[in-house]
């Protein structure tokens, strides 16, 4: 009988716990600094090396010719499955993630190799709600 | 009983027919449970019972079956970490680690014992988060919903401190061959050690709500009990043989990286049944959380990366990030056969690899710890009533993607 | 005098504890149960519906999306049948309902042998479920229909008993009359007879220890497996139902009734208070406790359950012998 009791006082007591759940979107996940979100590439440190191309798992990165006669990196979303492998291998630190970890597209044309992993693009900032 | 047509469609008869040639003159039905069943998870259960009780049940398994072996063929060695880890997402961070084992035998590199202590730590906290999923998932099953939401929430922080450390929130991909891919940094210390804290404060009232629980304890005790010899002639693994009573787990056995100068004990029960199950696996996740402290007292300083990778090419090592990805582009493993076990949160996982002499493997074997609990799983319910399958069925963390591969 | 008189039952059998007494209770319970179990498991539960009033239109909303989707009719059974059973079930249901007075001169249909009959048609519920479930022929609710058959034969007895013990002890069945005598609680007069109406009400309603029929990881949704749309709502809804009929007659029997307010308005209050107080603690017991496996909860209704039912009857008897009331 007085296991029962218990039991209903811990329910009891756990009602005046903070709720857990995040209202997205009027508050964000805080997973910051380091979150592997939406890939961009500043186009001035890029060398065109393709070590992100050959490093990645999905086979997601293709490379295409731009105005300015050098080859970028695009990415398949469809296929990114954001490991961060492609980060990692470049050797100029061109490549990076943003704390965009949202990513979604309007139509399915959009998200094959967009041209435009402009780092200015990306406009959301770090930091949110943290559960710890 | 042998030969199940599990290609039957629907409106077929075969189940009825199948019913009456199996319980010739008994009182029984052929209950097909799964894979669109809430007690069944991504496979299906032919269970034959014989009023409430189980007499037979044939698993169907394989709806999610991806063909991990077959993609890790013909393709780079460095990409068989993200492949691996899809199979268990939650226990990403262990799943993956014979796989890495294997592969620095194949390279020839040697973690710093920074890295092996990072490894090691984020396996444990990793050992934590599957542990509490299955216990959620066991909480639902036996209809305690605050089990399963408390669990729930609470495994979020650790996919939240997953996060700001290796960046995502499941597949970590965290260790990879020759150390980590990205070093800790003080707040990170702080970071993990208000998560224990915060674990240990909320799984109080955890146990006594759902472990406590009279009606928890009545369900789990005596229920789906195995005995050591059948335990291991059926070759159960993990948690599940030492909930028998059989001492075995790789990390003490055969210690890989850190394992061997940390000091911690196994949790061993002797009843083997469905509670014994779960309570190995509540005082793993306290032994975790030990294990972790230990390891942020006494992490060394060093490297997070084989010297002998950054040697190859000095310029890819970039702060924050170990950036030696691109160094995997030069080297190439010896031809042969090298293999890697590890001590997964569900068991032990065993991986070989065949490789040729590119980059590119010839073979990959791997053997998920779910996968060989699920004969001892469909043993331990014969018998059994029906409301007891979805007891057994969690009692043994049994996770289809991981059995299935 | 009002142009056209609205007779008491009248009153009763439409505001309370009658039709909207019900539907009322239906939604404020189902959103009670709902927000209350999500507070205990860290969550907001139903919110965005109305998030000024905490979601409470949620249960509405739930409800008005049941009625417009599809109803689906699984060929193989007697649809006649199938289509029936769900309203005979809530309205059996809800019938124990006319018989117990909820305020002075609120009752539906009195009887002096009223609440006798109330729960002589509680107990018949059972039937039109069982049938439900038959006619949906289907495995799942067919083990569904059975463990329910089972369950009621182990709730009916000590849920009888305990009954018969208050009615003993007030030497009345009549519903006014159980009240007024009422100058101590029956709760504090019997507490055994309660705390087996209490644990009998837990298993008729099949709220958590005892959620054994409608198992969601082994029987689907038991009975109530092939049920979509409206039939859904009547056939699900029929627990709230009864749950309501079970804390009416509860209330009643055990807590004084509409005491100690002596006109109309107030006593009805006073009974929605002890309903509610009533209800309560069963609303959260779905974030308390698992199930309980079937032949446990036969056994404990067997054995504990009608060891304390039959205490109950003779402590009764006790202290109707030594005159207590």
């Amino acid at each position: 009988m007085s296991i029962h009791v218990k039991l209903f006082l811990t329910a009891l007591k756990n009602l005046a716990e903070r709720q857990w759940t995040v209202r997205w979107p009027e508050e964000r996940r805080d997973y910051s600094p380091a979150v592997r979100g939406f890939i961009v590439n500043d186009r001035a440190v890029c060398i065109s090396c393709q070590l992100c191309e050959a490093v990645c798992p999905a086979k997601a990165i293709k490379f295409h010719l731009e105005q300015d006669g050098k080859r970028y990196p695009g990415i398949d979303w469809g296929r990114c499955i954001l490991c961060g492998y492609c980060v990692d291998a470049c050797p100029t630190g061109s490549l990076r993630h943003t704390p965009q970890v949202e990513i979604t597209w309007r139509s399915l044309s959009t998200y094959k190799f967009p041209r435009e992993m402009d780092p200015d693009a990306v406009s959301v900032e770090a930091g949110g709600r943290s559960l710890l | 009983m042998t030969e199940w047509p599990f290609n039957q469609r629907v409106g077929s008869t075969f189940f009825i027919d199948a019913e009456e040639k199996l319980l010739e003159g008994r009182r029984g039905m052929v209950l097909v449970v799964g894979p669109q069943h809430p007690g069944s998870g991504h496979m299906r259960l032919f269970v034959v019972l014989d009023g409430d009780l189980i007499t037979e049940v044939v698993p169907d398994p394989g709806f999610v079956h991806r063909g991990v072996e077959k993609l890790a063929e013909n393709r780079p060695y460095w990409t068989l970490i993200p492949l691996v880890e899809k199979a268990s997402i939650m226990d990403s961070a262990n799943i993956t680690y014979p796989v890495v084992l294997a592969l620095e035998r194949a390279l020839g590199l040697e973690p710093p014992p920074r890295a092996k202590y990072l490894r090691v730590l984020m396996a444990e906290l990793s050992r934590v988060r599957t542990h509490l999923y299955d216990m959620a998932l066991l909480g639902i099953f036996l209809g305690h919903s605050t089990a399963f939401m408390w669990s729930f929430a609470i495994q979020d922080l650790y996919a939240e401190v997953f996060a700001k450390i290796t960046g995502a929130r499941t597949t970590i991909s965290y260790a990879v061959p020759g150390g980590v891919r990205r070093d800790i940094k003080p707040s990170h210390v702080e970071l993990v050690e208000k998560l224990l804290a915060k674990t240990e404060a909320k799984l109080r009232d955890f146990k006594t709500l759902f472990l406590d629980n009279p009606v928890t304890r009545a369900r789990l005790e005596g229920v789906g009990t195995l005995d050591a010899k059948a335990v291991a002639e059926l070759g159960v693994v993990g948690p599940f043989a030492r909930a028998s009573g059989v001492r075995y787990d790789v990390r003490k056995v055969h210690p890989y990286d850190a394992y061997g100068e940390l000091d911690f004990e196994i949790a061993v029960e002797k009843a083997g049944d469905a509670m014994a199950r779960t309570l190995v696996r509540w005082r793993e996740i306290y032994t975790s959380i030990d294990i972790a402290r230990q390891i942020l007292k006494s992490l060394p300083e060093s490297d997070v990366i084989d010297q002998a990778l950054l040697f190859k090419n000095p310029e890819y090592r970039r702060e924050g990030i170990s950036g030696v990805l691109g160094v995997y582009t030069y080297i190439y493993p010896e031809l042969g056969e090298y293999h890697g076990m590890a001590e997964a949160s569900r068991g032990l996982t065993y991986v070989q690899l065949f490789t040729t002499s590119s980059q590119r493997l010839y073979r990959m074997r791997l053997v998920t710890p779910s996968w060989r609990n699920l004969r001892a799983m469909v043993e331990a319910m014969r018998g059994q009533r029906l409301a007891d399958m979805p007891a057994v069925y969690m009692s043994f963390g049994y996770f289809p993607p991981e059995a299935d591969r | 005098m009002m142009p056209f008189e609205l007779s008491s039952d009248l009153v009763a059998a439409l505001v309370f504890p009658g039709v909207l007494g019900i539907l009322g209770f239906l939604v404020v319970a189902i959103w009670a149960e709902r927000k209350l179990v999500a507070r205990i498991q860290w969550r907001y539960g139903p919110l965005y519906v109305s998030k000024a009033i905490g979601g409470f239109l949620q249960p509405i909303a739930d409800l008005v999306k049941l009625v417009f989707s599809e109803l689906v009719l699984p060929r193989h059974t007697n649809r006649a049948l199938f289509l029936s059973t769900p309203l005979a079930l809530f309205i059996a249901e809800a019938l124990p309902v006319a018989f117990i007075a909820a305020a002075p001169g609120l009752i539906i249909f009195y009887n002096p042998h009223g609440l006798a009959i109330a729960v002589v048609l509680w107990l018949l519920v059972a039937v039109f479920l069982v049938g439900m479930a038959w006619s949906e022929a289907d495995k799942f609710t067919y083990i569904g229909a059975m463990r329910e058959i089972l369950l009621s034969a182990a709730y009916e007895i000590p849920l009888l008993l305990s009954l018969v013990a208050m009615l003993l002890l007030y030497g009345t069945a009549d519903p006014y009359r159980v009240v007024e005598l009422q100058n101590v609680w029956g709760v504090l007069l019997n507490p055994l007879a309660f705390l087996a109406f209490y644990i009998s009400l837990v298993m008729s309603t099949t709220r958590f220890p005892f959620e054994i029929p409608e198992a969601e990881p082994e029987v689907v949704l038991g009975p109530y497996t092939e049920y979509g749309s409206t039939l859904f709502i009547l056939s699900f809804g029929g627990t709230y139902v009864k749950l309501y009929a079970g804390a009416l007659l509860g209330s009643v029997l055990f807590l004084g009734g509409w005491q100690p307010a002596v006109d109309t308005l107030s006593g009805a209050l006073v009974t929605i208070a002890k309903m509610a107080a009533l209800a309560f603690p069963l609303l959260i017991l779905r974030a308390i406790y698992p199930r309980y496996r079937i032949d446990q909860a036969l056994r404990f209704g067997w054995s504990k359950l009608l060891a304390l039912s039959i205490a109950a009857v003779i402590f009764s008897i006790a202290l109707r012998f030594a005159g207590v009331i």
